[in-house]
């Protein structure tokens, strides 16, 4: 066992919450340490650990929510930062958290945690839905046969919170005998032993898990052997390329025993106690599944989500009224005065407030213009997240993503791309390949405006349907064409797809408000730095006199796209913050024609991503991929408004 | 007309409403297979498939599971007989074909 809990431990215990997506793992860890992180209805939404801190029993509790993991033996990127943060940490207590209504299919990632050598309790959440569905769970029963603490939760609820508390605290009843394990069959074990007994070297996880985790040809934790054990490595490779070979090879029957055994402990665990009931979710669930009725509720959501509520209420209204109200008549005129009467100085002034300054320009766009639109946009995200009505657009949408060389699963990137790219950017590891995420992560950049440059653009072109059309026909054709033609420079193999599909759950108010707060404050600890530093950029570049070179040298690009030249303002701040730039453009609409509006909308929502998806972009998917992105959404995007220019002059809308 | 018996065949040549027992998962790729026992598609697992477009929609154990069609053809299955009261909602053929009873 790489570690024992010592009671007489003056350090805080240390806890990590194991388990599927979507089983309940981040409302515990929010009973746990009274934070909130998001949680939803949807596979996959934890991509970053959080952590918290707190007393309770006498002691401290450090505890861990990680991203969801379906199996030691990991195949997503967010699985392997769980399994990292496991064998990195070796923490006191794995807490695995378990769908009583899947019991058979999720105790196999118990028994690889004990078989690890991790102190583990069972947490069997969400009772409630069991018992709805004409199920009785005999927890004492199952801690029987597991040989490990486990405890019935309703956790949404809050039942079963005490328990896990007092179980981690030390207390609760001692389960009898040894853990239970996989006995792996005759062609297995020796195997197994062989190949374990030639590990030397340290992983945080048991020498057995480790062995086990290389016959089923789990490639990060080869790689890891092959690094440690150097003269051992040409025997340990023999071994495992034993295990691939046959009609049922080890490696085939290692994961098979796991659920064989899992399934005769669900058995004698689980009882039905009554045939189970359809609900009016489940039955609106499954006709959600149907083309024919899927599609016609998605443009539902589309009009009346994003076009009304996000476009008309948070773009127009709630915009109209921070910006004209509280800014322009009122916080802007008012800063102005006061900064002029405190600094001499007219270079510090201009810094503060006046055209570009950091008060008056930064932060009236961050909180006026960007906010309402953002925080529209996650209300209704929100929605979609917390009913379960997004895997059910996934497969619907599967086969239209599959010429991009994508997946149903890159939906869920995708749509919250019309929220924040950046944020999108960071999701995109909840899918499998690197080739998938890497055409996600081009599509994202390219082609899916975010919620501040889609709610401007609708209203700048508000009261323009035919606009509006025309901008929305040519994002797309772009969108389609640079995704289709990528996925065919893209190397490697065709996504597949599957996925869970949970239950439709009527959306909780609760839910809702936390996890449209938490990805506001997200987003503004993201987004205020960087308008403010874009200030400072811009001031820097006046007061150098390197900003109006840029300008007129964009100002030649503008005029080549048949746009006035002060549209090149926009591109600049566009450049440095994509919504910055958009937000730009709502303030010149009122001089630019119809066609000209048309012409910057499109080449603004396919112009280069903003700073910070930029950054992102590197940081997940690497210097060189990043690079390429950038390089083919640079011309792409300015081919497209040329395009678009010629196509309205040509039909004689120049002008217009 | 000819009796079907102990039919084997994939996930992918089943129709809505059919159950079947899964006997194999043959992914060519390892990472497959690992993920679609993750989600409870092991052999011995019983599918019942509810809709076949545009993705293959099944459920297994308490589990409703999407896969498009190059994963429900890795998938295969032993045909069982249909569930006696279908939930509402699944299209029915109009002459269901006789069929032997399986355990």
């Amino acid at each position: 066992m790489p570690h024992v809990a010592g009671p007489a431990r003056p350090a805080a215990v240390r806890v990590a919450i194991v388990g599927c997506p979507n089983v309940g793992k981040s409302v515990l860890f929010g009973r746990l340490t009274g934070r909130y992180v998001s949680v939803s209805n949807y596979p996959g939404t934890t991509v970053e650990v959080a952590r918290g801190l707190r007393r309770w029993g006498g002691r401290t509790f450090e505890v861990a929510d990680t991203p969801g993991l379906y199996s030691l033996a990991c195949l997503t990127e967010e699985e392997r930062a769980a399994r990292r943060l496991l064998m990195d940490e070796v923490p006191d207590w794995v807490v695995h958290v378990v769908d009583a209504k899947n019991l058979d299919r999720m105790l196999p990632l118990t028994f690889s945690l004990v078989e690890a050598g991790f102190r583990v309790m069972v947490v069997v959440n969400m009772l409630d839905e069991a018992r709805a569905a004409g199920l009785e769970v005999d927890v004492d029963l199952l801690a029987d046969r597991l040989g490990l603490p486990v405890v019935g939760a309703s956790l949404v609820r809050g039942e079963g919170e005490a328990g896990v508390r007092e179980v981690l605290a030390g207390g609760g009843a001692r389960p009898p005998g040894p853990p239970l394990v996989p006995d792996y069959d005759r062609a297995t074990e020796p195997v197994a032993a062989a190949l374990e007994a030639l590990l030397r070297g340290w992983y945080g996880l048991s020498p057995r898990s480790v062995a086990l985790l290389c016959l089923q040809g789990d490639p990060e934790m080869i790689e890891l052997v092959r690094r440690e054990e150097g003269p051992r490595w040409p025997e340990i490779r023999r071994l495992i390329e034993e295990a691939g070979r046959g009609p049922r090879p080890v490696r085939y029957r290692i994961p098979l025993a796991a659920h064989a055994l899992a399934r005769s402990v669900a058995a004698a665990g689980v009882r039905r106690i009554a045939p189970p009931q359809p609900s009016a979710g489940q039955l609106l669930g499954d006709l959600l599944l149907r083309p024919l009725v899927g599609l016609p509720v998605l443009a539902l959501v589309v009009y009346f989500g994003l076009y009304r509520f996000v476009g008309g209420f948070g773009a127009g209204t709630l915009v109209e009224t921070l910006d004209r109200v509280l800014f322009l008549d009122l916080l802007n005129p008012w800063l102005d005065r006061t900064v002029d009467g405190l600094i001499r100085s007219e270079v510090w002034r201009d810094l503060l407030v006046h055209e570009y300054g950091i008060l008056t320009l930064g932060l009236r766009y961050a909180v006026a213009i960007v906010l309402p639109v953002v925080g529209t946009f996650f209300v209704v995200f929100a929605l979609l997240e917390d009913s379960g009505y997004l895997p059910r657009l996934a497969l619907l949408v599967d086969r239209l993503l599959k010429p991009l060389g994508l997946s149903g699963r890159a939906l869920i990137p995708l749509a919250l791309g019309l929220g924040c790219g950046t944020m999108a950017t960071l999701v995109t590891r909840t899918l499998e390949t690197r080739r998938e995420r890497v055409l996600a992560t081009f599509l994202l950049a390219l082609g899916i405006p975010c919620s501040a440059q889609l709610g401007v653009v609708m209203g700048v072109l508000a009261g323009r349907p035919l606009a509006l059309a025309a901008w929305g026909a040519a994002v797309t054709v772009v969108f389609t064409a640079a995704g289709t033609l990528a996925a065919r420079i893209v190397p490697g193999r065709a996504a597949p797809f599957f996925l869970e599909v949970p239950p439709l759950r009527p959306p909780r108010p609760v839910n809702i408000w936390r996890k449209t707060t938490a990805r506001m404050v997200w987003y503004f600890r993201e987004v205020l730095p960087v308008f403010l530093a874009a200030s400072i950029a811009i001031w820097l570049g006046r007061l150098t006199g390197l900003f109006p070179v840029i300008l007129s040298g964009l100002g030649r690009v503008c005029s080549w796209l048949g746009l006035p030249a002060e549209v090149s303002v926009v591109f600049l701040f566009g450049f440095l913050r994509r919504d910055y730039g958009a937000a730009g453009l709502y303030d010149l609409a009122p001089g630019l024609s119809t066609s000209a509006l048309i012409v910057a909308s499109v080449t603004l929502t396919l112009f280069v991503p903003c700073l910070a998806q930029t950054v992102l972009m590197v940081r997940e998917r690497g210097l060189p991929a990043a690079v390429a992105i950038l390089t083919a959404v640079f011309p792409t995007a300015l081919a497209a408004g040329w395009f678009v220019s010629r196509v309205l002059a040509m039909a004689g809308a120049a002008g217009w | 007309m000819p009796m079907r018996g102990r039919v084997v065949t994939t996930l992918a040549a089943m129709r809505p409403g059919e159950t079947g027992e899964i006997v194999a998962v043959e992914s060519p790729d390892q990472a497959g297979c690992r993920r679609l026992f993750a989600l409870g598609l092991v052999p011995g697992a019983v599918v019942a498939l509810v809709q076949a477009f545009p993705s293959f929609v099944f459920t297994v154990g308490r589990t409703t599971v999407a896969v498009d069609a190059e994963t429900a053809r890795i998938i295969k299955v032993l045909l069982l007989s249909r569930p006696r009261s279908p939930r509402p909602g699944f299209r029915q053929t109009s002459s269901p074909r006789p069929r032997s009873r399986e355990t």
